[in-house]
């Protein structure tokens, strides 16, 4: 798995650049080159002279332009990998080498449509190009390196080179889409095990699984069931029981990308669907109990496992295998040593793009545990999907 | 969307002297035309001054108005076409040239519409660039004035400014690009912009003119010239110079032109073979003479003048030996570089009564001696090596001469019997007025006592008045010749001009114009002695010559010159009178001034913008509309000579080390700006982590500092990748405070990039 997070891009030696005719510089050297010949021809001294001068400032053009880009330095700030639809920002920071102001443009095929125009940066200073970009589909986008270019003064010639020899990547993970962190712990311990307790327990102990730490003020939202009548008797307010949480369980996530060969709308839709389950579950459990996910992808050969935890920022990572799953028509079960100790005491879901899995009793047979089953027809009170316009 | 105030104001101006510089040069071929220009700078202010507060027009409104404008253009260049065929006032310069010039009036015409056009993208503006650019190539192929050049040049420098304040406007996306075919106007897409300095700097586009100047102009000079005349516009180019079977047409107007060819080279030899190095440089050499006059027009014609004790002939069978004219001989050994069979020799010709000729063609064979015309002047007739119209560059030929008793005055001579008949021809033929002229010159130099009275040739009674006597002819030509040349009513001009082109030219010299080149005056005064009954006969040549050293000298075609030659008699002397008892001379006459016209005295009035207007003028003329190859060579001549100057060298290794010295002290600044005292440059670091609550603990050292924020910069996924830049600029703080080791500007700057990307990572 390549790391989302690339090495910072400074490179040791600068990329060479190359000069270019624009359109409009084109067409100036015919107009020199056709003055200057008939110039001379027909002997109009003066129509030379300007024939000559026009190709001067077009060498001039070119000099300039090439000097203003050789003393700019340019960063790329590499992006960490993001949801679809969410906006971050892209930066280049710009720092001019000389002592004298530099006109120049950034070019980057994942940034600004029109790119950035710095236009006479002072002498030893820099500057930062910024601007939000949202990805519209999940997957790794491999951007040509940025390029720092100018036409200074005249626009006729054109000075360019990638600010680095090396492409960019980005991955863009399945969009989020809104998990209750309560209701889906309470789901969770209710139907997906943990610590090895039997289901009809969990649901006691879900019920019970706090110890009450005291009293507050009834607070919109809190449920009847928590009322402590006593001291809403006592003060003639509505006071309600507040609780410790218990101990949130790991959870071990199983993926199920099924895709037939020849998918249909509907099909691939129910593919994109797991995913952001997997991914909005992997994310909320991590930021909201930070508790270990471990997720395994499912493929048509080696499936992966790897885990996570600690906050968002580490789970971004660990979605990046999910930005790039293609779906697969026929998905092995994972090896029962791909998931390290942790089914031990961790809850256990299949999330899958199909209605009926048979990983889900592969999963039992060979790991010897039930996986709770996640399809596409699952009502899951807690989970709202991404909207629409924020999937591929 | 609004356009930039500098963009517009360059483009505006950039356009007006465009129309200034076409509407200046086309003036001298259609005066409307300065009109029309004066109609489209004035169209030009209003749009400028009103485009930002009133509506402009639409698409569909300024197309209207361009065929609405384009529909005049139209009717004036009907009318212009079917003038020149009734006319042909143009016939000169063709049907071509003709229609390039109307048609950059319809181009100036038109600039006014394009610019009203409300919406502008790229292409419109690159449009109107490319208008004003045809405008002034058309302005610069006519040109014929300095005056041009300014405008020319004030085009240049907005041209350029305007060009650079366009391609900015177009990076940052102000303009709207070139929509595709079939689409509509797009909307401009405004580019992410970090501006940090205010104002385009004109004097930077000053300095990027000189520099296209520093290359455009060595490259100009030393492009090798076409061998294809020059493409001309309106009246035939006018220039100062010679040719063998020229005739004088005193009907051209225009301005002279000079051409710094050389004609020929002469060696100045005394005749020890030493140089002779004092020759006058208003040495004459004539030429051609011309005798017939007919309405404006000189031309040679043959008439036989019985001139007795002339040169002795030359006999084929025998050798030529030089002519013995005296102890202060000397030879003159002349190298015709032209291929026209043109002859020279130093005027007067002194010719010795039974001596052979002076002048002798030198063949591989022997000196062929020239023989005379016959008539008493210093026409000879050259001897030729081979056949006639054989191949190759003309023999070198030698003329034996010395300084003559008088300067002007040709040897004395003898005329045949009944010589009147024969000189007729070169009495008559002159226009009534000019008689009318002389005559009453003639009195007023009586009454001025410059002329005795006897010279009006009254007779004795006072009541017929006759031609003046011979022995008065020389006195009248002279005084007639000296008023012309330094009368204040003459004066000499380079621009000739035709108030009336249906009269006679020396007519309209005489009583109108009074004033004129060479030949204007030598053809006046020719016509005006010829009225008095004093032969005469113009004469075509050279005056002046440029010493080379050692004897050799070049007279060049911008020395051409005509002069008059009158026929004059004096009464022999001593007791061997023979015939009429007088002697004939040539007496070569000048009558033309070194006085300038007004409105040239004017040109080079002593306040500074007459003086640097004439240098402009000069070196337009020089190095630019007389750009000959020989001057080229001259100019090349002189790199060369400059090269091998020990002088040359010095200067440039001066300028090399001053250029080396700013380039240095330019460097130590940029090194004081990005390596400055370490403490100061680390202090950034510290900035940028403490606006972040990353604070050094006491008794921190940088690198413990450094770790400890690396540390728990790793621990965050948004900045692990920055997390290593608080060591990187601990160590290098370390490596320049104690290690020596300075940091490079590249290292700096990387160092200050990832600074600056950490600190957005952490605004984030």
């Amino acid at each position: 798995m390549r790391s989302s997070a690339e090495p910072l891009e400074v490179s040791e030696t600068i990329p060479a650049g190359q000069l270019r005719l624009t359109t409009a510089g084109l067409t100036w050297l015919g107009v020199t080159l056709a003055l200057g010949g008939i110039g001379w021809f027909k002997s109009m001294n003066l129509v030379l002279i300007l024939g000559y001068l026009m190709l001067a400032l077009l060498l001039l053009n070119g000099f300039l332009a090439r000097a203003q880009v050789r003393r700019v330095s340019v960063l790329s700030i590499p992006i960490p990998p993001i949801f679809v639809g969410e906006s971050t920002r892209l930066i280049a920071s710009v720092r001019n080498l000389s002592s004298r102001d530099v006109t120049v443009s950034l070019s980057d095929p994942i940034g600004p449509e029109n790119g950035w125009f710095v236009d006479r940066l002072a002498a030893a200073s820099g500057c930062e190009c910024t601007v939000r970009k949202a990805f519209g589909a999940r997957g790794r986008v491999v951007a040509p390196p940025l390029r720092v270019w100018s036409g200074f003064p005249f626009g006729l010639i054109r000075f360019e080179r990638p600010v680095t020899h090396s492409s960019r990547e980005v991955f863009v993970l399945p969009a989020l889409g809104n998990a209750d962190a309560e209701g889906l712990r309470a789901w969770v311990l209710r139907h997906a095990g943990g610590d090895g307790r039997a289901r009809k327990v969990l649901r006691r102990i879900s019920s019970d699984s706090a110890d009450v730490r005291g009293v507050r003020p009834f607070r919109p939202g809190d449920s009847l069931r928590a009322v402590h009548w006593p001291s809403t008797a006592r003060r003639r307010e509505l006071v309600v029981r507040e609780y410790d949480s218990a101990p949130s369980p790991d959870l071990v996530v199983v993926v199920d990308p099924w895709v037939p060969v020849s998918p249909t709308t509907l099909q691939r839709a129910n593919l994109e669907w797991a995913l952001s389950l997997a991914a909005t579950v992997m994310q909320t459990w991590t930021t909201a109990f930070h508790t270990r996910v471990t997720v395994a992808l499912c493929s048509d050969s080696t499936s992966k496992a790897w885990s996570a935890s600690g906050g968002e920022e580490f789970v971004r990572d660990s979605l990046v295998p999910l930005a790039e799953v293609r779906g697969t028509p026929a998905p092995r079960a994972p090896e029962p040593s791909a998931f390290d100790r942790s089914l031990a005491g961790a809850a256990r879901v299949l999330i899958s793009s199909r209605e009926h899995s048979p990983l889900a009793d592969a999963l039992l047979r060979t790991t010897g545990r039930p996986f709770v089953f996640i399809g596409p027809a699952e009502r899951l009170h807690w989970y709202q999907p991404p909207a629409e316009s924020s999937q591929a | 969307m609004s356009i930039p105030s500098s963009f517009r104001l360059s483009t505006f101006l950039t356009l007006a002297f465009a129309v200034g510089s076409l509407g200046y040069a086309e003036t001298s071929l259609f005066p409307e035309v300065g009109v029309f220009a004066g109609v489209v700078l004035l169209c030009l202010a209003a749009i400028y001054w009103y485009d930002e507060r009133a509506e402009r027009v639409t698409l569909a409104d300024a197309n209207k108005l361009g065929a609405g404008i384009a529909l005049v253009s139209t009717g004036w260049v009907a009318y212009r076409l079917l003038r020149e065929i009734r006319l042909g006032e143009f016939s000169d310069m063709g049907w071509q040239a003709l229609g390039m010039a109307l048609f950059g009036v319809v181009l100036m015409l038109l600039i006014p519409a394009k610019l009203l056009r409300s919406e502008k993208h790229s292409g419109d503006w690159w449009t109107m660039h490319a208008m004003g650019l045809a405008s002034v190539a058309l302005a610069a192929a006519m040109a014929s004035d300095a005056a041009v050049v300014l405008l020319i040049t004030g085009f240049t420098i907005c041209g350029v400014w305007s060009l650079a304040e366009f391609a900015r406007e177009r990076s940052a996306g102000g303009i709207p690009p070139i929509p595709a075919k079939g689409e509509l106007l797009p909307m401009a897409s405004p580019i992410e912009v970090q501006q940090h300095v205010h104002g385009l700097n004109v004097r930077r586009c000053l300095l990027w003119i000189g520099l296209a100047a520093a290359l455009a102009v060595p490259l100009y000079m030393t492009t090798p010239r076409s061998a294809s005349g020059r493409f001309e516009f309106g009246k035939p180019r006018v220039e100062i110079g010679y040719a063998s079977d020229q005739m004088i047409n005193l009907k051209r107007t225009g301005s002279l032109e000079e051409n710094p060819e050389p004609a020929f080279e002469v060696l100045a030899q005394l005749p020890d073979g030493t140089p002779k190095t004092d020759l006058s440089p208003n040495q004459r050499w004539r030429g051609t003479t011309l005798n017939r006059y007919d309405s404006g027009s000189w031309s040679p014609e043959r008439y036989r003048l019985p001139a007795a004790n002339g040169v002795v002939a030359p006999r084929p069978t025998e050798q030529w030996e030089p002519p013995d004219l005296g102890p202060t001989t000397y030879r003159l050994t002349f190298k015709i570089l032209t291929q026209d069979g043109s002859q020279f020799l130093a005027d007067p010709v002194m010719w010795a009564a039974g001596q052979p000729s002076p002048a002798a063609t030198l063949c591989s064979f022997g000196p062929l001696g020239w023989a005379s015309a016959g008539d008493g002047s210093g026409t000879f007739i050259r001897a030729r090596c081979g056949r006639v119209g054989s191949a190759g560059a003309p023999a070198p030929y030698v003329q034996f001469t010395r300084t003559p008793a008088e300067p002007d005055l040709g040897p004395g001579f003898e005329l045949g019997q009944n010589s009147d008949a024969y000189l007729l021809p070169i009495v008559a033929n002159y226009p009534p007025q000019a008689k009318e002229f002389a005559d009453e010159l003639l009195a007023r130099l009586i009454r001025e006592g410059k002329l005795p009275t006897e010279a009006d040739g009254r007779n004795g009674r006072g009541r017929v008045r006759l031609q003046p006597p011979p022995k008065h002819h020389e006195a009248i030509a002279r005084a007639f010749s000296n008023y012309l040349a330094e009368s204040p009513e003459f004066t000499y001009t380079s621009d000739l001009k035709r108030n009336h082109p249906n009269a006679d030219p020396i007519e309209e010299f005489l009583f109108d114009l009074k004033s004129g080149h060479c030949e204007r005056f030598a053809a006046a005064l020719a016509m005006l002695l010829r009225s008095q009954g004093i032969p005469t006969v113009l004469v075509l040549g050279f005056r002046g010559c440029e010493s080379k050293g050692n004897g050799n000298y070049v007279v060049r075609q911008s020395d051409a010159h005509s002069w008059v030659e009158a026929l004059i008699s004096r009464p022999q002397t001593g007791d061997d009178a023979r015939g009429d008892g007088r002697t004939w001379h040539w007496l070569s006459l000048d009558p033309t001034p070194t006085r300038l016209s007004e409105d040239e005295r004017q040109d080079d009035a002593g306040n500074a913008f007459g003086r640097v207007l004439g240098k402009v003028k000069d070196a337009f003329e020089k190095y630019v509309l007389n750009y000959t190859p020989a001057r080229r060579e001259k100019v090349i001549g002189a790199i060369v000579g400059l090269g091998r100057s020990r002088m040359t060298w010095l200067v440039i290794l001066a300028g090399l080390g001053i250029f080396g010295i700013v380039t240095f002290q330019r460097s130590r600044r940029e090194a004081t700006v990005l390596e400055s005292e370490p403490g100061r440059w680390y202090a950034q670091l510290l900035d940028v982590l403490a606006a972040h609550g990353f604070r050094p603990q006491s008794g921190d050292t940088p690198r413990e500092f450094a770790t400890a924020v690396s540390g728990e910069l790793a621990q965050r996924s948004a900045t692990s990748e920055l997390a290593e830049v608080p060591i990187e600029w601990a160590e290098a703080y370390y490596q320049a405070r104690f290690g020596d080791a300075p940091l490079s500007t590249e290292r700096r700057a990387e160092l200050e990039a990832r600074l600056d990307a950490l600190a957005s990572v952490l605004k984030t």
